[in-house]
């Protein structure tokens, strides 16, 4: 089985089910095959379509600072018990989030991750997005993938070009 | 019973690793515990990714054309409270807890959030703030690109 951090599709839950009776006798004591196949189905979708990591956090602060919320998809017990403040979990090291300058963040992935079965397998985002979280509408924010583990955030004033530091960001990366 | 959305539980709510007790004979009738521990992998891992509400906001009018709540699946709660501030200046307010699957109101805070401008030709972008006036509040700003401020039509996307 892969799951989280691979795309398990429709077709990794199996061939489509079939009820072994006739019918449902007593749909709050028993789950058919359509239903079981809805799950699979939505599930699929899910396992296709979510983010693997949504992060908030800052740029131009430099270190755990920087990061107040931090999910994967892979690893659900991980993230930060209070801001600022990393937790430990399994064996994924999120490396760090270092700023390269004061409206820039980029953020570094280990390689390889846990699978379900705690089998390591790579992890290699295919894109992503971040939005810059400040008031002033004229701030863009452009997210680079500088390699398969790493991003680059930068969050600037479209009509000087330059940085606005210390923005707050939230990102997404599939 | 954990509770499930707005809460965000982890793949340990879903139980411990099943196992079969005993060899699947007919996949197609029978679900194997590999089958079963790959749904609540998939189902903590997309829950916890998962944006928590989206809502499509047409600042001009201004109203809420769609909305989907994480915790509303069936789609019978009425729509998130916007209020606009001024032009292109939008408050989107949670409210502090909502009900989980059991009824169970559960806390409700923003932990990020993010806005696209949605009209053509897109030389609007939107913006926003978490928590400007509470843990559950984003303001959306909608601007042209020197950031004087325009209504338009945005999707946010809350987790």
């Amino acid at each position: 089985m892969a799951g989280f951090p691979g795309r398990s599709n429709r077709l990794a839950y199996g061939d489509p089910f079939q009820d072994v009776l006739g019918g449902q006798t007593d749909p709050r004591r028993s789950v058919t095959a359509a239903q079981m196949n809805l799950y699979a189905h939505q599930l699929g979708g899910f396992g296709m379509m979510m983010p693997l990591v949504i992060f908030h956090g800052s740029c131009g602060d430099a270190g755990s600072q920087g990061c107040d919320f931090l999910r994967y998809a892979f690893a659900t017990a991980s993230g930060l018990a209070t801001p600022g403040t990393r937790v430990a979990y399994d064996t994924i090291t999120y490396v760090d989030s270092a700023s390269s300058s004061s409206g820039e963040l980029t953020i570094t992935f280990d390689s390889t991750v846990p699978d379900i079965d705690g089998n390591s397998v790579a992890l290699a985002f295919t894109g992503g997005v971040a939005v810059a979280n400040v008031t002033d509408p004229a701030a863009r924010s452009e997210l680079e993938l500088v390699t398969s583990q790493q991003v680059r955030i930068r969050v600037y004033d479209f009509a000087t070009g330059s940085d606005i530091a210390d923005s707050d960001v939230t990102v997404a990366l599939w | 019973m954990a509770s499930g959305f707005p809460d965000t539980p982890n793949r340990t709510a879903f139980g411990p690793t099943f196992q079969d007790k005993r060899p699947v004979v007919d996949p197609t009738k029978e679900l194997g515990s590999q089958v079963f521990n790959l749904m609540a992998w998939q189902m903590a891992g997309a829950g916890i990714v998962c944006p928590r509400a989206m809502i499509i906001y047409d600042g001009s009018t201004p109203a809420t054309t769609y909305q989907a709540l994480a915790w509303d699946p069936n789609g019978l709660l009425g729509n998130i409270s916007i209020t606009k501030q001024g032009t292109g200046e939008y408050d989107v307010d949670f409210a502090s807890t909502y009900t989980d699957q059991n009824g169970t109101a559960v806390s409700f805070s923003v932990r990020g959030a993010m806005a696209f401008g949605q009209d053509a030709p897109s030389q609007v972008q939107a913006v926003v703030t978490i928590g400007e006036d509470s843990p559950q509040q984003v303001t959306v700003y909608v601007g042209n690109q020197a950031g004087t401020p325009q209504d338009a039509t945005v999707l946010i996307l809350v987790w």
